[in-house]
């Protein structure tokens, strides 16, 4: 049994691991803030227009002019990416949002109702976890036009049973406490239930989950557009980036610097943040 | 035992079917006419694109068309392809090889970084060593496959010059080509995944280390090393047959990239070829196979760790 | 005894709790409460006894409608009550009112207490503003919450407060009958009294119906008028609590009460266990339900199952074929 002074205990012990919380933990926060101002406020970051072609100046090896030198058409790499955060940011966010809004009130029915409900559900999850991710992905994508939109839609389709599952689990649990059945008694509807009384004692398992699927998004996006199945040119993207980085590999093989550490470092800092929220929200400890 | 097993036997082919679902109507309600692909630039002439369309079937109604081409893929039959002509099945059973030898040269590389590395951790977890192998497995699971691919090309192919940048070459043709070829994609493969066999490995070590027969062990004065091969083995092999049932879907999602990245002209490399020349008995027939072949893997292997797992057959009840 | 307590406030008649385990009706059955007939008089305080797995909290769910029964009708001031129908529910739910017995989960973590507190009357009534925060603090007088704690959170009060913040949401709508479910078995014993109190003295002052569900025999034969005995999902014995306690005329409740470590003149601690182990629900002896551990067990008792009937006079029932203390009114003198 838990006692109240224990339950205090533990949330001083959270309180001083987050301000204790490691340096590689802020470095991420900063980076974090970087990227989502880039793609807030693009004009800040630039360097010089990232669409002006200058056909005097291609593939130039980085300098202090341009600093990770120019592209096949003699545009500012590093004024590309800063322009390119944006689509995949918002990808990556929107995403996973969408994939909340699907993926959380199906696992709220599928714990709370059980039964018929929860065997169809967890169905519909077996089948799109078994479905290969990125072949969902490339199937849709390649069938309807690659647009904001879709991306966002096929990305969240193939994550939103990562919601499913990690809330029901937690409502399984939750809709046996007393409170739950208080609330039953309160007359509360079984919608009210759980959206008011259980949901917002999942939001903890949510918000890990949402930080570790941006990453995975981002990861989706990147490759779907190197594949040549992302946002069109000439609208710059991070993965597009890395296709031409690739024809061009033996005369400018520092040109896939800049577009790799651009994604290497969204991805690791929100998954190190994600760890890092996992961590200290308990979630994996009290699994273990 | 048995209802367990017809259990999740029912359960794999309901979602097969599902998936079929999926992708046929995925690809069939896209814009744009799939005659326009056959025909290419003499598609607009009206009288032949009728024509075309009611020799292949198209003016039927969707759900008439589905089942006319789950009833061939029940019987074998997955339909030609729109471009070549040849039969869907026959194209991807000439590149299912590559990718299978792809697959499994990167779960062998990954196994073989993350055991050692896993053990070590496991030994002082909490401790710095633990801290940098459980940041870097991080470091791994963030970088993308393509990312990873590229930089081995820059690299091993362009900076040193160590092996070739990318292609496929038969075996029959120059084995030690072939082997060369397969170096770097399968690398490239194998560090992902050993990021995630990594945590697997760690864990189940920490698991097997809080086990009470573990003092006499260490008491013992046994290494590490000794422990996993004694203890440790059992228990991460049946892990490890539940993390390989979950990755095998990331494993193919990785595959088709790195295919792209390394012109390994695999089962991934057709999806993605079917896709732009637009061959869509082709592209739907290969997703099929490989999404099939996923939900078959996952199931046997299910099965197979029921048999391995004593606790699993107690709580199936022995039919 | 005064008219106005004989009075029936709740009556459970036949009911009975049925688990199906297994698919495909080839699995097997669990028997967790079986022809549970019960009457609760007005102003009382009802006890239901027995130890973990009786049924007791089966039952308590039950009335408390948060659960459906298998079979039985439950009536409310003798009217049937209706589950299907959503209106009569909440009538039934303004009546009747449940506290649990950890009081830890039973307030929700990310709620106020007068939030926790308002909801009944809120949802039930659709009461809010002046008139309902009114009610609130009269509540919470009552229960004797500080106003500090008022705005508070549960991490941030003690077990004792929480059960009292857990009271007084069930006894905001004013309800006739107050279900307590096992509601000081997660408190510290210096708590246990006080929480007690406030409820007998609840129960003086508003003239409260308390369905007491408890495993400790103690509080319950000193908190209690009347007192049920379950076993095996049986009721075996009803009675007035302070005869059944002196004269149990169940050898179940006798073995109960004999368990119950005492004092003796001498200054020693005395108790008796009792032997053998409880059976399984899934499978309940044939006959008797109590007949395996039996020290009175006749040929009768393994194949005819007792049924709960009067026993010296219409106050006590008991299910028993050979009664200890009482001569069985219906079923003749034993064949024994």
């Amino acid at each position: 049994m838990r006692s109240g002074l224990q339950l205090q205990r533990t949330r001083r012990r959270w309180r001083l691991n987050r301000i204790g919380g490691g340096v590689l933990v802020w470095i991420s926060f900063v980076i974090i803030a970087l990227y989502l101002l880039m793609a807030l406020f693009p004009t800040w970051f630039y360097a010089y227009d990232p669409f002006a072609i200058d056909a005097l100046s291609p593939l130039q090896a980085p300098s202090f002019k341009h600093i990770f030198g120019t592209d096949e058409y003699g545009r500012d790499i590093y004024s590309r990416i800063v322009d390119g955060a944006r689509d995949t940011i918002f990808i990556g966010l929107g995403s996973a949002i969408l994939a909340m809004i699907i993926g959380v009130p199906l696992g709220l029915i599928a714990g709370y109702y059980r039964g018929k409900a929860d065997s169809v559900i967890s169905l519909i999850v077996d089948g799109t976890l078994s479905f290969p991710s990125m072949l969902l992905a490339i199937l849709v994508v390649s069938a309807w036009k690659p647009s904001a939109i879709t991306l966002i839609v096929v990305i969240a389709l193939v994550n939103f049973p990562r919601f499913t599952m990690i809330v029901r689990g937690n409502v399984l649990s939750l809709r046996e406490r007393e409170y739950v059945m208080a609330a039953r008694l309160s007359g509360l509807s079984n919608s009210r239930i759980m959206f008011a009384e259980i949901l917002p004692n999942c939001v903890t398992p949510i918000i890990v989950q949402a930080s570790l699927l941006v990453g995975n998004a981002i990861v989706i996006e990147t490759g779907l557009s190197y594949l040549g199945l992302g946002l069109q040119p000439p609208d710059p993207s991070w993965g597009g980036m890395l296709t031409s980085a690739q024809s061009y590999i033996y005369i400018a093989p520092w040109y896939s610097a800049a577009p790799g550490l651009a994604i290497l470092l969204a991805v690791f800092a929100v998954n190190i943040l994600g760890d890092y929220l996992s961590d200290k929200m308990d979630v994996r400890r009290r699994m273990e | 035992m048995y209802t367990m097993m017809l259990n999740k036997l029912l359960r794999a082919v309901l979602i097969i079917f599902l998936i079929s679902i999926v992708i046929f109507f995925a690809v069939r309600m896209a814009p744009g006419d799939p005659v326009m692909t056959v025909l290419g630039a003499i598609g607009n002439n009206p009288e032949k694109v009728e024509l075309l369309r009611n020799q292949m079937g198209l003016n039927d109604p969707l759900f008439v068309q589905y089942f006319r081409w789950i009833g061939g893929v029940l019987r074998g039959d997955f339909g030609v392809s729109m471009i070549s002509g040849k039969p869907v099945l026959e194209i991807i059973m000439s590149r299912i090889g590559a990718s299978i030898e792809l697959i499994i040269a990167a779960i062998l590389i990954g196994l073989v970084i993350a055991v050692p590395i896993g053990i070590i951790a496991s030994t002082r977890p909490g401790k710095l060593l633990d801290k940098i192998c459980t940041t870097i497995s991080i470091l791994g699971m963030s970088t993308p496959v393509f990312l990873i691919g590229l930089l081995m090309i820059t690299l091993f192919a362009v900076q040193w010059q160590w092996l070739p940048a990318s292609g496929y070459v038969a075996w029959s043709e120059d084995a030690g080509m072939h082997v060369k070829l397969l170096i770097m994609p399968a690398t490239a493969l194998g560090i992902f995944e050993a990021a995630v066999f990594f945590r697997f490995v760690r864990n189940g070590m920490l698991d097997v280390m809080r086990e009470p027969f573990m003092e006499t062990a260490r008491a013992k004065g046994l290494s590490p090393f000794a422990i996993f091969v004694k203890h440790g083995f059992r228990n991460t092999l049946l892990t490890f047959m539940t993390v390989l049932g979950l990755e095998i879907g990331i494993l193919v999602s990785g595959t088709v990239i790195v295919e792209q990245v390394f012109s390994w002209t695999g089962i991934g490399w057709l999806v993605l070829n079917s896709v732009s020349t637009r061959d869509y008995t082709l592209l739907q027939g290969t997703v099929l196979f490989v999404s099939a072949a996923v939900v078959i893997i996952n199931l046997l292997l299910n099965l197979l760790y029921a048999f391995l797992d004593p606790r699993v057959k107690t709580h199936g009840g022995r039919g | 005894m005064p008219e106005t307590t004989q009075q029936i406030v709740l009556k459970l008649e036949g009911i009975s709790k049925t688990y199906h385990t297994g698919r495909l009706g080839s699995g097997t059955s669990l028997k967790a409460v079986q022809d549970v007939n019960l009457e609760i008089r007005r102003g009382e305080i009802f006890g239901i006894v027995g130890e973990s797995g009786c049924g007791k909290s089966t039952v308590a769910k039950m009335v408390a409608q948060l659960l459906p029964q298998t079979s039985g009708t439950i009536y409310l001031e003798q009217e049937p009550v209706e589950l299907r129908d959503r209106k009569k529910l909440h009538e039934y739910r303004k009546k009747v009112q449940m506290v649990f017995q950890d009081p830890y989960s039973s307030l929700n973590p990310k709620k106020t207490i007068r939030q926790s507190v308002l909801m009944p009357l809120r949802s039930l009534y659709g009461m809010s503003g002046r008139e309902a925060d009114a009610r609130f603090e009269r509540m919470m007088e009552l229960v004797g919450l500080p106003k500090r704690l008022h705005e508070a959170y549960p991490h941030e009060m003690s077990g004792g407060q929480l059960q009292r913040a857990a009271i007084a949401r069930a006894l905001i709508v004013d309800p006739l009958v107050l279900i307590a479910d096992e509601p000081i078995a997660a408190l510290d014993v210096s708590i246990q009294s006080q929480v007690l109190n406030l409820m007998s003295d609840l129960q003086r002052e508003i003239g409260l119906t308390i369905l007491f569900i408890s495993h400790d025999l103690r509080v319950v034969e000193q908190f209690t008028d009347r007192t049920a005995i379950m076993y095996l999902g049986n009721v075996v014995e009803v009675g007035e609590t302070k005869q059944l306690f002196r004269y149990p005329d169940h050898p179940y409740t006798r073995a109960l009460i004999r368990s119950i470590p005492r004092l003796d003149s001498d200054g020693e601690g005395h108790f008796e266990v009792l032997e053998g182990e409880v059976p399984s629900l899934y499978n309940i002896p044939q006959g008797c339900p109590f007949h395996t551990r039996c020290a009175f067990r006749t040929d009768r008792c393994l194949s005819v199952k007792p049924l709960l009937q009067p026993v010296g006079g219409e106050e006590r029932h008991v299910a028993c074929h050979h009664p200890l203390h009482h001569e069985a009114q219906t079923s003749g003198a034993d064949a024994g």
